[in-house]
């Protein structure tokens, strides 16, 4: 549909765990690596191996602590803290409705995200903002991009410069100077 | 694509506004986590909720307070933990400095991961990074601050002062605290170049100078190279241990320059040095000595230098010593031993450097020309070989040993000397029978052959082609004989002729003597035979190189002396004389009388005497005309056949004197034909382009004299080949 702004580097989890262990002042970010296949995506809310649940909208959703933090800086920041988080077994995730939160668990575990009419890509990127998903921003911001009309580009416009959504804002100016 | 979706953006009407007490609020609540974190009171905090405080100021537009107010929490820190670390006396010190930054650097990561969203969406450049910030405010209030930074070093310093002389020192510890330089360098590590490395890489060049001139004065060259190695294994060990690996190079190149560049000269002249090294095969320390140098700017330069030294000087006493002049066999053996031997340092020492196979091949060129005996000896030693001495070796020794007399023949420079010697025992090895094998004198000149190309082999291959067309001429006439009229008359005598073209073999001074009637009977049929067979040839014989064999009726037995046709011819003569004087001998051959004399004197002087001398003289060697001789009817000898030696094997003064005069006129011509080759292509030169050129195009086969040359352009002018310019005496011209 939308091609990518970027092609991410393939990062190992083997790596990340040497990184945490013994680099511990290694600060590259983790980059989300090409997409990992459908194997994982059907993973999202398996109960089985499952070690962490997210309390969403009052449902809980199973999930998987080594994929999570092998593909997000943000999880594995939670999980390797050493603060509360990392002792829990459960997480209340406020905020997010339960089908966004779900569409970025979906991208966490396979790549990918599948953007259809009833996505709400508004929310969807102000969460990936938060918690630091770049790739998935990107898309949000590419999938907005071709949606800005009259009647929403000075909310857009606003939008984007709040949640620091330069290639939307960009796109947002050329439409409006135009 | 172009699929439109419909949008709920939010509605900013009146922007969120955050008030300044709600960004006050999180930000204590930010600071307190920190110190927390900082007091390493981690565990009761919540990742999340500090995160999302982060982001909410992020988001409203607070960075800054957030950002200063990191700066001032971490520069209180560290202030506070300078004075906690620089309390720690002795080898507290280093243990108390290292666990702080541990501890240090695991908040930071902490805070940083806290602090996130402020990293990725707040901080720009110039600004530092969060965990760099964190670093920089270590480096800044602890690590070069003046009660630490040298204390530190100091101590780095000594531990490895102590470590090089044998003491365990916790390399745990000092990975850590010298990575700790690297960690807080922001670029290119330059605080740990500035603050570290340089006094680190000093300190070494130090310890190392006065270890190895303390070192080499009091033991071994081989001792001190061994020394040196294992420094430099250890040092190689310190690198990975724990310095940071940007150092190897300077470290090593440190320790090179005071332990290889600094000590070269020494090494190679003290007394158990190279000299003695190279002088009694070690080739282990050669081979150290070798390497190491290597490692240094021209080290092996001065290593080479040495060796080809030696060996120029080892060459130039075997062909100068008295007893290798005189005995040919003995120079190319021992020359062919020492080049084994250099080989063998060459390849087992020198990894077979190839700059080191040149020089020692220089030198070698450099001294077989020294004088000019060795194209003659090396001629005579293969000549003894092919007469038998191959005999007890098999066809792998044979092989080397050809391939080293190549090698010796590729140093020498004048090559056509060695071709005419060559030529000329090739000659007689074939006309007396003496080759032991056909196919290693054909493996021989294959040799040559694949070394100066066909020119060089091509009068040596006629000769081989004259010998079997020899054959069948013979056979021929052999045939010739049975069915000729003439035969009937003649008694039978088993001739046996060989012919030579001339030009392919040396030529012979011509000789003339009286054959007997029946022999030149024979000889005139033979030449009637071949004239007719070859149309246009013109046969001269060569007597004074043929054998014979002749019955000799003793009262009781009969003996077959085996003899050269001159000897042969002489004995003759006593059919019918009782005794002849010298001079009878030559009237009655038309031998002449040196030849006489050379024929007689095995006769009558040998282990067996056909002839007496009388009266009986024994110490006046000299022969005169007038001495008369008788035959020996007493002979006493077992064998049947006697064989006498027609000359000695090794040639008479004269005769090499022959040879050489005959290697000058060839010269003549060569030089000749290169004179006119160069001035018929250039038409002008000046005199000296001439001569460069000259020598240059004859290297390959001698190096032509100049006074040399000189006389044969005189010659060439005289002759009307070329013109003086009549404006430039130094210039000629080609005249077509």
């Amino acid at each position: 549909m939308i091609q990518m702004a970027e092609r991410f580097s393939a990062t190992s989890f083997q790596q990340i765990l040497v990184q945490n262990s013994s680099e511990q002042n290694s600060q590259k970010p983790i980059k989300l690596s090409e997409p990992i296949g459908g194997e994982f995506s059907q993973a999202v809310g398996q109960e089985l191996f499952s070690d962490i649940a997210f309390i969403v909208e009052g449902k809980t959703i199973a999930a998987h602590k080594i994929i999570l933090a092998s593909r997000s800086d943000y999880y594995r920041a939670v999980f390797l803290s050493g603060m509360r988080e990392s002792r829990e077994t459960e997480l209340i995730v406020p905020d997010i409705t339960y089908a966004t939160f779900n569409d970025i668990l979906q991208f966490l575990y396979s790549g990918e995200i599948l953007i259809t009419d009833e996505t709400d890509v508004i929310s969807l990127l102000v969460a990936a903002d938060e918690l630091a998903i770049d790739p998935l921003k990107s898309r949000c911001e590419s999938v907005i991009s071709v949606n800005i009309d009259l009647g929403n580009c000075l909310d857009l416009l606003q939008f984007s410069d709040i949640y620091f959504a330069h290639q939307l804002k960009e796109h947002v100016i050329h439409f409006i100077l135009k | 694509m172009s699929r439109k979706m419909i949008l709920r953006v939010p509605k900013f009407q009146e922007p969120k506004r955050m008030e300044k007490s709600e960004a006050q609020r999180l930000w204590l609540l930010l600071k307190d986590a920190i110190v927390e974190v900082q007091h390493m009171n981690a565990s009761t905090l919540s990742f999340e909720e500090l995160y999302r405080s982060s982001y909410s100021l992020v988001i409203a537009k607070r960075g800054d307070i957030l950002y200063t107010g990191l700066e001032e929490v971490n520069n209180h820190h560290t202030k506070n933990l300078l004075d906690k670390i620089a309390q720690a006396v002795d080898e507290r010190f280093l243990i108390e400095l290292n666990s702080q930054w541990q501890q240090y650097k695991l908040q930071q990561i902490m805070i940083h991961d806290i602090l996130m969203y402020l990293d990725r969406m707040y901080v720009k450049e110039p600004q530092l990074k969060v965990f760099d910030l964190g670093m920089f405010k270590w480096k800044q209030n602890v690590l070069i601050h003046s009660q630490i930074n040298d204390r530190l070093v100091r101590m780095l310093l000594g531990l490895i002062h102590m470590e090089r002389n044998g003491e365990v020192i916790d390399g745990a510890l000092m990975k850590s605290l010298i990575q700790m330089y690297v960690d807080v360098s922001l670029k290119e590590k330059e605080t740990y170049k500035q603050e570290f490395e340089e006094r680190f890489l000093l300190a070494t060049s130090h310890f190392y100078k006065s270890e190895s001139n303390l070192f080499i004065t009091n033991n071994s060259c081989g001792a001190y190279l061994k020394k040196v190695e294992i420094r430099l294994i250890e040092e190689e060990a310190r690198i990975k241990q724990y310095l940071d690996e940007s150092t190897g190079p300077k470290l090593i190149k440190a320790c090179e320059d005071e332990l290889i560049a600094n000590h070269m000269q020494t090494m190679i002249e003290m007394e158990t040095g190279c000299r003695t090294m190279i002088q009694n095969d070690r080739f282990n320390e050669l081979k150290l000595m070798y390497r190491l140098f290597q490692r240094v700017e021209n080290g092996l330069v001065h290593l080479k230098n040495e060796f080809a030294g030696y060996v120029r000087n080892e060459g130039h006493k075997i062909v100068n010593q008295p007893e290798n002049l005189k005995d040919p066999n003995a120079l190319i053996t021992s020359l062919i031993e020492i080049r084994n031997r250099f080989e063998k340092t060459l390849s087992q020492s020198f990894a077979n450097n190839r700059d080191f196979i040149n020089s020692v091949n220089t030198a070698f060129e450099s001294f077989l020309n020294e004088n000019d005996k060795l194209s003659e000896s090396l001629a005579l030693f293969i000549d003894k070989k092919l007469r038998g001495g191959f005999k007890d070796s098999n066809d792998q020794e044979i092989d080397v040993i050809m391939n080293k007399v190549i090698l010796l023949f590729r140093f020498l420079s004048d090559k056509d000397v060695f071709k005419k010697f060559y030529e000329h025992y090739l000659a007689k090895r074939l006309l007396s029978g003496r080759s032991f094998s056909e196919d290693l004198e054909r493996t021989m000149i294959s040799k040559f052959k694949q070394e100066c190309g066909n020119q060089f082999t091509s009068k040596m291959e006629g000769m081989f082609t004259d010998m079997r067309l020899s054959k069948d001429a013979l056979d021929g006439f052999k045939n010739y004989l049975q069915t000729s009229v003439e035969m009937g008359k003649l008694p039978k005598i088993d001739m046996s002729v060989r012919v030579l073209t001339q030009g392919f073999w040396p030529t012979f001074p011509p000789h003339s003597c009286t054959l007997p009637p029946l022999l030149s009977q024979y000889c005139d049929l033979f030449t009637k035979y071949y004239c007719h067979a070859h149309t246009g040839r013109r046969i001269i014989w060569q007597t004074n190189i043929g054998t014979a064999e002749v019955t000799f009726r003793l009262p009781k037995k009969t003996h077959v002396l085996a003899l050269s046709t001159y000897q042969m011819l002489i004995m003759l003569l006593f059919n019918d004389a009782e005794k002849l004087s010298l001079k009878q001998m030559a009237a009655g051959t038309s031998i002449s009388f040196m030849d006489i004399q050379r024929s007689v004197k095995p006769l009558y002087s040998g282990k067996y005497k056909v002839l007496k001398r009388t009266p009986a003289v024994e110490k006046s060697k000299e022969l005169s005309e007038n001495d008369i001789f008788e035959l020996n009817l007493n002979l006493k000898c077992k064998l049947h056949r006697i064989k006498f030696a027609a000359t000695s094997q090794t040639d008479s003064e004269p005769e090499r004197q022959h040879t050489r005069q005959r290697v000058d006129e060839d010269r003549k011509i060569e030089i000749d034909a290169a004179i006119v080759r160069i001035m018929k292509s250039r038409k002008a030169l000046i005199h000296n382009d001439l001569i460069v050129e000259c020598t240059k195009q004859l290297s390959s086969r001698f190096v032509p004299q100049t006074s040399m040359i000189k006389k044969r352009i005189e010659n060439l002018i005289e002759r009307e080949y070329l013109e003086r310019f009549p404006d430039d005496r130094r210039r000629y011209r080609y005249l077509a």
